[in-house]
C-alpha cells in the first residue's frame, strides 16, 4: 500500500504551528517512513497538487481564500485544521469586533483599497473538515495522535472535558485560588495544561468544550473582581468567532 | 501489641524499613501542596497538615496502568502480561478516612471476580496510619460513621501525645509482624494512659437520613441546582479515595502496544456516551445524581457499606465551591420534611 | 469463564469466515487460536479486541450447541466496529468472555415463547431461538415477531426461511418501510401483537430490540398481561471492563455487565434509568 500524500497549506497564519510540526524531532524521522511529505513552504521547495491528506494552518480572511480551501477541499480526501486560526478562528477574530473599512485604514492607511479584508472565521466555515488539532500553537503529542488516528483509521482521542482535568491530573493548585484568572472551566483540555502549570492563566486557545458552564464561569469571575466588559475581552481574545456565546 | 514511636527515631524508621527493602512513602510538601509521595529520607516528612492534597488511592489504583502489551505481524499477535507492579511498600503518615477507603474499595474489586492489580498491591503494602489532632471545615468523617482515630483498613495506627511522641497500635497481623521486624525503632509504652490528641469532628448530618431520602427521589430539582455550578473537571473525582470508574484504551504504534486502563469519572459527559449518540445521562445534574446515589445508596445496597468516607477532598478542590457535605445536609434535612419534588 | 489471569487478558481468536449480511452488518465466525470449546448461555456476549483500536462488547449470534466457533453479528458504528468489518478470515482478535448473565432459559423451559425482535435484536435472540429449536420439546408454542426498518436491512433472510418452512413455530416478519418489491406485511413490529392469542401465565416474552421500541412493546404485553418477571429485556450501555468494575454500564447500581444483560421487567420497574 502507498504511503499517503501529505501536504501543508498556509492561510492567514504565523506558520507558527508548521513550526511545532517540524519540531517533533525524534516522531517525524518515523513518520516520513509512514507518509510522503509532498508539499510544505517552511520546510521545502518542492510542492504538489496530488495529495491526499491536506494539513491547513490559518483562516480565512480574504476572498480569494475562499476559493483556495475549496479547491484543497476537492482534491484532499482528509483536511485536517492545524491551530487555532484554523480550527475556531483565534486570535485572527479580534479584528471582527470592528467595521473592515476602519481595520483595513488602521493597517494599510492610503493603500486600504488595495487589500480586500473580510471578518475572519476558521476554515469550517467554508469547507468540511474531518479532523481539528487544536490550540495557539498546537500541541506535539496531539499532533502525533490526530496522525497516527488516520493512520490506523479510526478516530483521534480529543478531549471533550475542561483544562481543570488536566490541571488536577498534574495536582496543580488552582489558579483562582491564588487569585489569577483562568479560562480553563470552559476551554477544552489537550494541551496538558501547559499555561496554569506555569501560573499563567488559561487564555482559551484551544477553544470551548462542547458544553460550557459559562455561566458558573461567569459567575467565578465576576467573584475575581472582573467586570463584564473585562470578562468578555477575555473571552473574545480566542473565542471572536463565537461571540453569541458570551452575551 | 502498644508501643511508642518518639519523633526523634523518624530516620532510624524510615532507614530500617528501607533495608527490610520497603518503597517508603509517606506526606511531603511539594510547593504549596502536601502530597504523599516516595521519600528517600525521614527528613522529608511534613506532619503538620490537616490532610495530604492527594489520596492513598493512586497507590493501589494508579492513575494510569498498562494491562498488557502486544506485538502485532500480520496474522500473530503476542500479548505479555505487566510484572513487579506491586511493589512492596510502607505508606506512613496516612489518615484514618484514607487507610478506611481501602477495606471500602475491596469489596467492589473482589465482587464476582477478583482484580489482580488491586488485590496485589494490597498484599505488598503496609499501612501506618497517624490519627488526626486537627480538622478544618471540610472534614466529615463523623458524619459518616468513622471517627478521625478509627482503626480500620490500618495495619498500624499512630496517634500523637505530644509533639514528639506518638502512641504506636497494631492493628493487624500485618502490622504487628511490621513493627516486631523493626529492632531498636520502637520504644516499650511506660505504665500509665497515654493523653491521645484526637480532634474533634462535629456531626454536619445525619446519615441515617440520607438513603432513605435518596431511595424515594430519583427524580427531584435538587439535582439540577446541585449541579448549576459544575464545570465538569473531575476533580472531585480524582481526589476521592472511593471514586473507582476508569476507563481501558489501546495506545499504540502500527506494530505494537499498550492497554492501558486509566482514572475516568462518572462526571463526564462521555462516560456514559454510546457510539450511536445516545446519552443515557446527558445533563451534569444526571451524572451528579449518579455520584451521590453511587456513593450514598447503590454500593450501600450491594456491599454495604457508604462509598464516603467524609475527607472533604471533594469540597476542598472544587473550583466552583461545590461541598458534598452540604449537600448531604440538605438532603438530611429534606429527609424529615416533605420536599418539593420536580 | 473467569480467567485465572489478569481480568482484562484476553483469549487470542481468529477470524475463520465473514459474510455480508446488508450494508451495516457482518457476520463473522471466530475460533480461538488453540480450537478450545465454547461453552455458553445465549444473550451473553464477548468483549472483542482489535489490537491498537479498541474492545467492543458484542453479542454471541451462533447456537450454544455449535461448540467450536462462534458466530457474531457486527454493526459498523464506530472505531473497533469499523476495523473489525475490515478483517479478513485468518485475522487475529482478541475475545474476553463470555460475559454477563444471558437469558434465563431454565425458567423458560415448558412455556409458550414469544420472541420479539427489532433490527440488530435479532442477532442475540437468534442464539436464544436456535438454542430452543434445537431442544424443541422442552418448549411449548414458539412464536417469532421480527421487524426491520426497510427490506434491505433484515439480518439472516435464508435462515428466516428455514423458519418459516418448519411447522412447529409460528413466524411473523414485518418491515417499518417498505418498498415496490416487498410483499410481505408492513407497519411497525406492535402492529404484529394485537392479534396474538396467549395465555399470560404460561408465556415468556423475549425482546431486543432499539430503546425505542421497548416502550411500546411492553404496553402491548401489558395490556395481555403477561407477568412482569416474564418479560425478558436486553439492555445496552457504554461498557469496558464487562466485569462489573469499571462502572460505566451501571443502571441505578446494577451493572448491565455482569448482572445483565438481559433483565426481566420486573427489575427493570426498580431501575428508573434503564428505559
Amino acid at each position: 500500500m502507498s504511503r499517503p500524500r501529505v501536504a501543508f497549506f498556509s492561510f492567514s497564519s504565523c506558520e507558527g504551528c508548521q513550526l511545532v510540526v517540524l519540531t517533533i524531532e525524534e516522531q517525524l524521522l518515523e513518520l516520513v517512513t509512514l507518509i510522503d511529505i509532498v508539499s510544505f513552504r517552511e520546510a521545502m521547495s518542492e510542492k504538489s497538487n496530488d495529495y491526499d491528506i491536506a494539513i491547513v494552518e490559518g483562516s480565512i480572511t480574504r476572498d480569494s481564500e475562499i476559493e483556495r480551501i475549496k479547491t484543497i477541499r476537492d482534491t484532499a480526501k482528509v483536511v485536517v485544521a492545524l491551530g487555532a486560526c484554523a480550527t475556531i478562528g483565534g486570535i485572527n477574530c479580534l479584528k471582527n469586533q470592528f467595521e473592515m473599512k476602519k481595520v483595513q485604514n488602521i493597517v494599510y492607511g492610503k493603500m486600504a483599497d488595495t487589500f480586500d479584508t473580510i471578518p475572519a472565521r476558521p476554515i469550517e466555515s467554508v469547507i468540511k473538515v474531518d479532523y481539528w488539532i487544536h490550540g495557539c500553537p498546537i500541541d506535539r503529542d496531539e499532533f502525533i495522535e490526530v496522525t497516527k488516528a488516520i493512520l490506523l483509521e479510526k478516530k483521534p482521542r480529543i478531549p471533550d472535558y475542561p483544562v481543570c482535568v488536566e490541571c488536577q491530573m498534574k495536582e496543580n493548585v488552582c489558579l483562582f485560588e491564588k487569585g489569577i484568572v483562568c479560562m480553563g472551566p470552559i476551554t477544552r483540555a489537550g494541551c496538558k495544561a501547559i499555561c496554569p502549570t506555569y501560573t499563567d492563566g488559561c487564555v482559551g486557545c484551544r477553544g470551548l468544550i462542547d458544553d460550557p458552564n459559562l455561566s458558573s464561569h461567569k459567575n467565578l469571575l465576576s467573584e475575581h473582581g472582573l467586570t463584564v466588559k473585562e470578562a468578555i475581552s477575555q473571552y473574545m481574545l480566542f473565542g471572536g468567532n463565537s461571540k453569541e456565546k458570551f452575551e | 501489641m502498644e508501643k511508642r514511636l518518639y519523633k526523634k527515631d523518624f530516620g532510624s524508621f524510615i532507614t530500617s524499613l528501607q533495608g527490610l527493602g520497603y518503597k517508603t512513602v509517606a506526606p511531603k510538601k511539594d510547593n504549596n501542596l502536601i502530597m504523599l509521595d516516595e521519600i528517600q529520607g525521614a527528613d522529608e516528612i511534613s506532619l503538620d497538615h490537616v490532610i495530604t492534597n492527594n489520596s492513598i488511592k493512586e497507590f493501589f489504583f494508579p492513575k494510569t496502568e498498562k494491562v498488557l502489551s502486544y506485538r502485532m505481524e500480520k496474522n500473530k499477535v503476542e500479548i505479555e502480561e505487566p510484572e513487579g507492579f506491586a511493589v512492596k511498600a510502607v505508606i506512613f503518615g496516612s489518615r484514618p478516612c484514607d487507610a478506611f477507603s481501602l477495606p471500602v474499595m475491596d469489596k467492589v474489586f473482589n465482587w464476582d471476580c477478583s482484580d489482580k492489580f488491586w488485590v496485589q498491591r494490597r498484599e505488598a503494602i503496609t499501612i501506618v496510619t497517624i490519627a488526626c489532632d486537627k480538622c478544618d471545615s471540610y472534614c466529615f468523617c463523623t458524619s459518616v460513621g468513622l471517627a478521625p482515630d478509627a482503626k480500620q483498613g490500618s495495619d498500624v495506627l499512630l496517634t500523637k501525645i505530644s509533639d514528639d511522641e506518638y502512641v504506636v497500635e497494631t492493628v493487624t497481623e500485618k502490622g504487628e509482624n511490621l513493627i516486631k521486624g523493626l529492632e531498636g525503632v520502637f520504644s516499650d509504652s511506660p505504665s500509665g494512659v497515654p493523653d491521645r490528641q484526637v480532634a474533634t469532628v462535629e456531626k454536619k448530618f445525619a446519615i441515617d437520613k440520607v438513603k432513605p431520602w435518596l431511595d424515594e427521589n430519583f427524580v427531584h430539582k435538587v439535582w439540577t441546582e446541585f449541579s448549576l455550578k459544575c464545570i465538569g473537571c473531575g476533580a472531585c473525582t480524582f481526589v476521592c479515595p472511593t471514586c473507582h470508574c476508569f476507563d481501558i484504551v489501546d495506545e499504540c504504534t502500527m506494530t505494537k502496544g499498550d492497554r492501558v486502563k486509566n482514572w475516568d469519572g462518572c462526571q463526564f459527559k462521555m462516560f456514559t456516551m454510546h457510539t450511536s449518540g445516545h446519552n443515557p445521562r446527558s445533563t451534569q445534574g444526571e451524572r451528579w445524581r449518579q455520584r451521590i446515589m453511587h456513593k450514598f445508596k447503590y454500593y450501600v445496597e450491594k456491599f454495604d457499606s457508604i462509598l464516603c468516607v467524609g475527607c472533604g477532598r471533594c469540597s476542598r478542590v472544587c473550583p466552583a465551591d461545590m461541598n458534598i457535605s452540604e449537600m448531604l445536609e440538605i438532603i438530611a434535612t429534606e429527609a424529615s420534611q416533605p420536599g418539593n419534588k420536580d | 469463564m473467569k480467567n485465572s489471569n489478569s481480568l482484562f487478558l484476553p483469549e487470542i481468536a481468529k477470524v475463520v469466515s465473514t459474510r455480508q449480511l446488508t450494508a451495516m452488518e457482518k457476520y463473522i465466525e471466530l475460533k480461538t487460536i488453540d480450537d478450545r470449546e465454547f461453552d455458553f448461555t445465549p444473550g451473553q456476549f464477548v468483549q472483542l479486541s482489535v489490537f491498537g483500536i479498541g474492545e467492543a462488547p458484542i453479542s454471541i449470534s451462533s447456537s450454544p450447541f455449535n461448540r467450536e466457533s462462534i458466530g457474531l453479528c457486527v454493526r459498523r458504528a464506530g472505531d473497533v466496529t469499523s476495523a473489525i468489518h475490515k478483517l479478513e478470515p485468518g485475522s487475529r482478535l482478541g475475545m474476553r468472555g463470555p460475559l454477563g448473565k444471558g437469558f434465563p432459559v431454565k425458567e423458560m423451559r415448558g412455556k409458550d415463547l414469544l420472541f420479539i425482535a427489532g433490527g440488530l435484536g435479532l442477532a442475540p435472540l437468534r442464539s436464544l431461538i436456535n438454542y430452543t429449536l434445537q431442544k424443541r420439546d422442552d418448549f411449548a408454542r414458539i412464536r417469532i415477531l421480527y421487524g426491520a426498518k426497510k427490506p434491505g436491512e433484515i439480518l439472516f433472510p435464508d435462515e428466516l426461511q428455514t423458519w418459516r418452512e418448519r411447522k412447529d413455530i409460528e413466524l411473523e416478519i414485518t418491515v417499518d418501510t417498505p418498498d415496490q418489491n416487498w410483499t410481505g406485511k408492513s407497519g411497525v413490529i406492535t402492529r404484529l401483537m394485537p392479534s396474538l392469542k396467549l395465555e399470560p401465565e404460561n408465556t415468556f416474552a423475549l425482546i431486543v430490540g432499539p430503546p425505542v421500541m421497548y416502550k411500546y412493546v411492553l404496553l402491548e404485553l401489558q395490556i395481555k398481561q403477561i407477568p412482569e418477571t416474564n418479560i425478558i429485556m436486553s439492555l445496552e450501555r457504554r461498557m469496558k471492563c464487562g466485569i462489573g468494575k469499571c462502572g460505566h454500564c451501571q443502571i441505578n447500581g446494577v451493572y448491565v455487565c455482569l448482572d445483565g444483560p438481559e433483565f426481566s421487567y420486573h427489575t427493570l420497574k426498580f431501575l428508573p434509568e434503564a428505559i
